[in-house]
């Protein structure tokens, strides 16, 4: 196809102008694809953390937690093995939630979570490096939260020595047996995991906890364990995780409209790039199109040759765009990284498909006004141009 | 025995407006051209001739009159019909060459193939070298327009409009961009052409030089046809 060659050859790659205009599609497609995978790896790991902390249940709290969760232990340990009674609970995992400092990290605060250790396969993010405690001998040990490990440069075998409170002279001494991978969530990877009893001595908070989770054994539970749970602790505050994971996923929505809103921004100043672009090249061919209509190509064959321009650009910069948009949210991964903030990526194919999808439809429907111009422009008004 | 004309021109008008003022361009023109036949206008600048040309290959609507091509009133067809019509049965030379500088010589004439859906595109591209080695430009096939002689540029055009082999081809001053030599030249194809294919051609020229190469002279001035001659060869 002779007109399809002619619509290839004008676009240029020398011209500024076909740079600008593929550049404009490319920053569009570039951002929707950061942004989302981003986006979508936060979702990710804000779900799979939710989920391993709060699988399928229930989540008892006191009342009263206007200081937060870092008040130290107001429900005692034994209401674990009560709530163990209840039929359908498969899993009750009693947590204390206290600060702890460093010397290296000075003031930098971080959770210490105790839980007991037979219950750590199941609720904590899988070890990346070194192994989890031995259940029947968790001495000693810890496992780090990925970002707190780099921040204490440690690795499995090493020592590391826990401030109850910034200016203490003594701390709890402790060997790392395993750092965990990441949770995307700042609080869980900046934390350090002991067995409770250790906790609950370092802190002197015997025999007392923070929350305690309950997970069930199957989401037909749900209505009798939470009736259970009421009976028993009507001062107690008890937060369903299906609602938990619903209020996230209505912030997650939030989120991707936020997204998808300001990646549709950078498309559209592309689509009016791709617009300014196959117009001047109408204006520039004036005489071609009138030279076509005289040799008998109709308004048909006028329009798709100015639309296939607009297609390829929209095509070439919605390509770019997807290779350097990869290429951005991985420098932003190690950029963050470098700061100790651990920045979850996900490439869907969805996000590659919508990129260029939307690439293609701006750059067509920005093309259509132009083409239409010089498809129905007068050949004899066209011919004069020569 | 009777001849079908390939254009036969009726009781043709055409005026414009300008300033409120009615020009009439043509008046009455009246006259046939036959398969052929290698008919010559002649007319001083200003005379009509260019705005016939336009008329005749539907570019532009005339005021009163018909147009028949093939036998085809063109004053009734639609702008679809119009294109269809140049592209089934007219071919153009312009004085500026017209070509497509972004397409080579071969292209420029695939092009016009391409527009009637002639040939399979490999047979195609062997139709359009075959048309180039008639008018000896084999040579300058994979060159760029810009990198044509005028004489090369205006043979490539000639090519371009026997390409699609139509009924008729309008030449609007075809050499009066061109020197001497290159004129003698381009003319002498296009009497080959018309000679050697039986190809018809209507050419429009205020160059008294060109025409004689004509069959037949038509005169046009003040917007009207004077007289017509006819040249035995």
């Amino acid at each position: 196809m002779v007109l399809l060659r002619m619509a290839l050859r004008d676009l240029n790659p020398a011209h500024t102008r076909t740079l600008l205009t593929i550049l404009g599609i490319a920053i569009g497609a570039a951002s929707i694809i950061s942004l989302f995978s981003v986006g979508y790896g936060m979702e990710n790991s804000v779900r799979e953390a939710l989920n391993n902390l709060v699988n399928m249940g229930f989540i008892l709290l006191p009342q009263n937690i206007g200081g937060g969760l870092l008040n130290g232990g107001s429900i005692p340990v034994r209401e674990a093995d009560r709530i163990r009674g209840i039929e359908g609970v498969d899993l009750v995992t009693p947590t204390l939630i206290e600060l702890g400092f460093t010397e290296k990290t000075g003031d930098n605060a971080f959770l210490v979570v105790g839980i007991p250790p037979e219950n750590a396969e199941e609720a904590l993010p899988g070890v990346r490096n070194g192994a989890m405690w031995n259940p029947g001998e968790p001495g000693h040990t810890c496992l780090l939260g990925c970002t707190l490990a780099k921040m204490l440069e440690a690795h499995p075998g090493d020592k590391v020595e826990i401030l109850a409170r910034l200016y203490d002279d003594k701390g709890l001494k402790l060997t790392v047996s395993g750092v965990l991978g990441s949770t995307g969530v700042f609080l869980q990877d900046q934390a350090v995991y002991i067995p409770l009893e250790l906790c609950q001595r370092f802190y002197g908070e015997d025999e007392m906890v923070t929350v305690i989770f309950v997970k069930l054994e199957d989401r037909s539970y749900t209505d009798t364990v939470k009736g259970r749970l009421l009976e028993m602790y009507p001062n107690y505050m008890i937060v369903e995780n299906d609602e938990v994971i619903s209020n996230v996923d209505n912030i997650l929505s939030i989120v991707e409209a936020v997204l998808v809103g300001i990646g549709g921004i950078s498309m559209v100043i592309g689509g009016l790039s791709v617009m300014n672009s196959v117009m001047m090249s109408v204006n520039e061919k004036t005489a071609e199109i009138g030279i076509l209509k005289t040799i008998g190509y109709g308004e048909r064959s006028i329009l798709t040759l100015f639309l296939i321009e607009g297609l390829l650009y929209s095509l070439i910069g919605g390509l770019t765009g997807i290779a350097v948009g990869i290429v951005l949210s991985k420098l932003l991964y190690k950029m963050l990284l470098t700061r100790n903030f651990i920045l979850p990526l996900t490439y869907k194919p969805k996000i590659f498909i919508l990129s260029l999808t939307l690439s293609l439809l701006v750059g067509v429907a920005s093309s259509v006004y132009p083409s239409l111009k010089a498809a129905r422009m007068r050949v004899l008004e066209a011919i004069r141009h020569v | 025995m009777y001849r079908k004309p390939v254009l036969k021109v009726r009781n043709l008008y055409k005026a414009y407006k300008n300033g409120g003022r009615t020009h009439l361009i043509l008046r009455n023109v009246n006259f046939e051209v036959y398969p052929g036949e290698f008919v010559a206008i002649l007319g001083r600048s200003g005379s009509g001739k260019s705005t016939l040309l336009n008329l005749i290959a539907g570019l532009d609507r005339p005021s009163y009159g018909h147009i028949y091509v093939d036998g085809v009133d063109t004053v009734y067809l639609s702008e679809t019909e119009l294109t269809r019509l140049r592209r089934e049965k007219i071919g153009f030379i312009f004085q500026d060459y017209n070509l497509i500088g972004s397409l080579t010589v071969l292209e420029n004439v695939i092009l016009a193939m391409e527009a009637k859906k002639m040939y399979s595109p490999s047979q195609r591209r062997k139709a359009a070298l075959e048309i180039l080695s008639r008018v000896e430009l084999l040579h300058v096939a994979e060159k760029y327009p810009s990198e044509l002689s005028g004489g090369e540029k205006q043979r490539a055009a000639v090519a371009r409009a026997i390409a699609k082999k139509p009924s008729i081809i309008l030449a609007d001053e075809p050499t009066g961009a061109l020197d001497t030599k290159t004129k003698n030249q381009v003319m002498n194809l296009m009497e080959k052409l018309n000679k050697e294919y039986n190809t018809t051609f209507l050419i429009v020229t205020h160059d008294p030089e060109i025409a004689k190469t004509s069959t037949r002279q038509l005169y046009i001035k003040d917007g009207e046809i004077l007289q017509a001659t006819t040249i035995t060869p």
